[in-house]
């Protein structure tokens, strides 16, 4: 069967070669077009013209690299959870564990971690919750991609002008307003693993300038059985245990459910948004102390969340923003930690997480040369529960509920000194009644070097305050409510040749430094294990990125990253850091007016894992096509995910073990083989 | 029996996946039917159209057309060097800033990276009698003399006409009943 076989990178290779060539051919037969020039200018005016693509124009003065994916991006390539967007940017690997997504940024994320680390806004609101600091980029995050207009992704720390969380990196995803998506759009979508999806969406601009959007959609995906070798026999004999871990194959519990709202309602500056998204994932690796192969094992996944903006020009040079959220998280998890014998018991844990901010910003262009934005930012984190109870016999080991309030004001500079050379400065002071003050600055200095060439040198902070489990979760371990604030700061240089609207690359080296970063250490006078400000780490590495959008339609992009990533302490080479990726997305040119095609190849190389084993590099190629048929306002997408069907794993993080004795730790976790999708969509 | 479906779709798949090359260039007498111009081709000639219409000061045998900022013309604006206007030749160039523009320039187009700089820009080039073109959206409002932009998959245009008596560039009355808008 091919999947078993090796499949060499020049197989690979040539086959992307076959497509590359197959696009090249369409381009060049396309028709010379009528001499332009010639045309008199009413025939001008009334001929039809398609919009060119153009690479965003402000990447080149904002004071960091920005990535865009754009709905169009979205579309084109099939795109079906943030974590697919996140991994066609440069720098960026992301791991699965078959429950949540773990995002590792330049070499930095742990498996396991949540991404505490990485804040992810929806529309600039803060989407992380207040027990965890989970960042949601799998079927978790609550926003259906159909809905998303575009998303940027910002490397390095943003705390200068978010806060907390925006340590390694910030995404926003940009909602579709009434106008953009203008209309009703019915989906219906079938995947590999038995998965069926179905959207609706709702899209109006009335006569008063009133947008009104409205989406809701349900996905179900039974997924396949795993096998995991490390479950598969060694703790067998004669009470037949290893027959009950069904030799290693965790059956029905792939399986994957969510459900998602959205309403977005604008009326001039007034923005009204609420989103709601539900998910239901079974754990097939038996986390935690586990019965391996338990089908009542399972995590619940709610983010709700409401907010009202409002922006207004006060004046030609002064812009005012108000804005008022609430959100609420709720996590409820399912495990089966009991030994065999006693067959009912579940344990089940719970969190929830309800805050509300409120946020307040001017822009101000009025002294000439500089544009200012100052802003300040109330946050109650109204409730951070948790509870950890087994239900029969009923046990309580945990409940507690910490609420916390936080403030800050922050101040940002862009100031012009001269032709060419930039100064962009900013500052963010965070109060935390819980974990005190905290004060991030950041500098970055652009130089226009031609009028092609910008070098930009970026000095940043940014902090994470411990969160409601690191101080308050004491299970197996103590509590420690005096943690402090993990800490980072990063240097990075940059050089940009952006000549046209078309083309642009980028060259990076970066370091980023990070100290009282927390891990779990060993009490030396009970012997108990408890959080603590005890780690420090540093990332070095390249990255170098192009994009080229060609005029006959294709595009390409193209990045790599070489880097090195190091426990300070040990000096040892991090979890789950890949010392080399790369990846490529070609997009060939118009298969006609309503077919598109293309593919996308990423490589991740080896990485260290938990157990301190080693998961092999890995190639992956991914295909998508994208047929319209505007008569009917159908368009159907269909995509090969994993079209090789390329053999590869993940690290495990320490809680994928289960309830043997001693138990049994995954070293990695298999990814999916070969897959497919089928989406319809009908637009009227 | 799933184990049975699977392994077929995945053969399917594979072939699918295989066949995709020898598919795709069937499916091209379809796209030589695609006609619709791209917006900066058909800017390009706007621009060669405007630059017919007008009657600009300081010829001398030579007309530079300018590209101020990130070129978003691709290939096209080439097509337009060494065409003439009446007597004078038209030529591109790329100054590298907005005074050395205002230096050499007839015609200067403000590409969209300029953006912030717009209003400065439009009044000096007005001062110095040069024609400016953008496609930054409220470019004409401050002070560029035309305004090109894509409205209902069309190439439509705002007029200026004060910034244009200003730098005395006089457009033919042929080019301004086409504007949408005229200040």
């Amino acid at each position: 069967m091919l999947s078993n076989k090796v499949t060499p990178l020049s197989r690979h290779l040539s086959r992307a070669f076959g497509l590359l060539a197959a696009g090249v051919h369409a381009g060049a037969l396309a028709q010379p077009a009528p001499d332009l020039n010639a045309l008199p200018l009413e025939q001008l005016l009334n001929l039809d013209v398609v919009t060119a693509s153009k690479i965003p124009q402000k990447i080149s003065e904002a004071p960091s690299i920005v990535s865009v994916i754009t709905a169009e991006d979205i579309r084109q390539r099939g795109y079906r959870t943030l974590t697919d967007i996140l991994q066609s940017v440069p720098g960026m690997t992301i791991s699965y564990d078959r429950n949540y997504n773990y995002a590792n940024i330049r070499g930095l994320g742990n498996p396991g971690d949540l991404n505490t680390r990485l804040l992810i806004l929806i529309d600039g609101r803060r989407l992380n919750d207040f027990v965890f600091d989970q960042g949601a980029i799998g079927t978790e995050f609550p926003i259906d991609l159909g809905l998303i207009e575009r998303v940027e992704f910002v490397p390095g720390p943003g705390s200068a002008i978010y806060g907390s969380s925006a340590f390694f990196g910030v995404v926003n995803v940009i909602t579709k307003s009434g106008a953009t998506l203008a209309g009703t759009t019915l989906g219906a979508g079938r995947f590999s693993g038995s998965g069926h999806e179905a959207r609706i969406a709702h899209g109006k601009r009335h006569a008063d300038g009133v947008e009104l959007l409205l989406g809701a959609s349900s996905y179900a995906s039974a997924g396949r059985n795993l096998y995991f070798p490390e479950y598969d026999g060694g703790d067998g004999g004669d009470d037949g245990t290893d027959a009950a871990s069904n030799h290693g194959i965790a059956a029905g519990l792939d399986y994957d459910r969510y459900q998602r709202l959205f309403a977005r309602l604008d009326v001039g500056g007034l923005v009204a948004e609420a989103y709601f998204g539900n998910r239901i994932k079974g754990i097939p690796t038996a986390s935690y102390g586990q019965r391996f192969n338990d089908l009542r094992t399972r995590t619940k996944d709610e983010y709700t969340g409401a907010s009202l903006s409002w922006h207004r020009a006060l004046s030609d040079d002064l812009d005012l923003f108000a804005s008022l959220s609430v959100a609420r998280y709720r996590y409820d998890g399912v495990y089966v930690n009991a030994p065999a014998t006693q067959a009912t018991t579940r344990n089940i844990d719970t969190a929830e997480s309800r805050s509300s901010d409120g946020e307040l910003r001017l822009a101000s262009a009025a002294l000439p040369g500089h544009k200012i934005i100052a802003g300040m930012e109330y946050l109650r984190d109204g409730s951070r529960k948790m509870a950890n109870y087994d239900v029969d016999p009923y046990a309580l080991y945990i409940n507690v509920d910490r609420p916390k309030r936080q403030a800050a004001v922050y101040l940002q500079d862009e100031m012009r000194l001269g032709q060419s050379v930039i100064l962009n400065t900013g500052v963010r002071h965070d109060y935390d009644s819980e974990g005190g003050a905290t004060t991030t600055p950041r500098v970055a200095l652009l130089y226009k070097m031609a009028r092609q060439v910008t070098l930009k040198a970026l000095y940043g902070t940014a902090f994470r305050s411990a969160n409601a489990y690191e101080r308050y979760y004491a299970f197996d371990h103590k509590q420690n409510p005096e943690l402090r604030s993990e800490h980072i700061r990063t240097y990075e240089l940059i050089a940009e040749y952006f000549p046209t609207d078309r083309f642009r690359a980028t060259a990076s080296a970066y370091q980023y430094r990070m100290r009282d970063m927390l891990a779990l250490a060993t009490d030396p006078q009970d012997g108990f294990l408890y959080f603590s400000n005890i780690d420090a780490a540093r990332a070095t590495g390249i990255e170098l990125d192009a994009e080229w959008l060609r005029e006959d339609g294709s595009s390409l992009k193209a990045s790599a990253n070489v880097q090195s990533a190091r426990n300070d302490v040990s000096g040892a080479w991090l979890f789950n850091s890949p010392r080399r990726l790369l990846k490529l997305d070609y997009t060939l040119p118009p298969l006609g007016e309503h077919l598109r095609a293309s593919a996308a190849y990423r490589f991740t190389g080896r990485r260290r894992t938990v157990m301190d084993g080693e998961v092999g590099g890995f190639g992956v190629v991914d295909l998508n096509l994208v047929g319209t048929i505007p008569a009917q306002g159908m368009e159907v997408s269909a995509g090969v995910t994993n079209v090789f069907a390329k053999r590869y794993a993940d690290s495990a993080s320490e809680e994928h073990y289960d309830n043997s004795t001693p138990p049994r730790h995954l070293n990695a976790i298999g990814q999916d083989g070969r897959g497919w999708r089928v989406v319809a969509t009908f637009r009227f | 029996m799933k184990p049975v479906r699977l392994a077929h779709l995945r053969k399917n798949v594979h072939r699918l996946a295989l066949h995709c090359p020898l598919l795709f260039p069937l499916l091209l007498p379809a796209a030589a039917q695609a006609q619709a111009a791209d917006e900066y081709a058909a800017k390009v000639a706007f621009i060669y159209n405007i630059a017919q219409f007008s009657t600009l000061p300081n010829m001398n045998g030579v007309v530079r057309l300018c590209v101020l900022g990130r070129d978003p013309f691709g290939s096209a604006l080439g097509t337009l060097e060494g065409k003439m206007l009446a007597n004078a030749r038209l030529t591109i160039v790329y100054p590298r800033s907005g005074p050395e523009a205002l230096m050499q320039c007839h015609i200067l187009y403000i590409s969209a990276s300029e953006a912030d700089d717009i209003a400065a820009l439009a009044g000096s080039a007005r001062a110095a009698g040069v024609l400016t073109i953008a496609d930054t959206r409220g470019a004409a409002r401050k002070g560029v003399m035309l305004e090109l932009y894509v409205d209902d998959r069309r190439i439509a245009f705002d007029f200026n006409g004060t910034a244009a008596r200003g730098a005395g560039i006089a457009l033919s009355s042929k080019v301004l009943r086409l504007a949408r808008v005229i200040y």
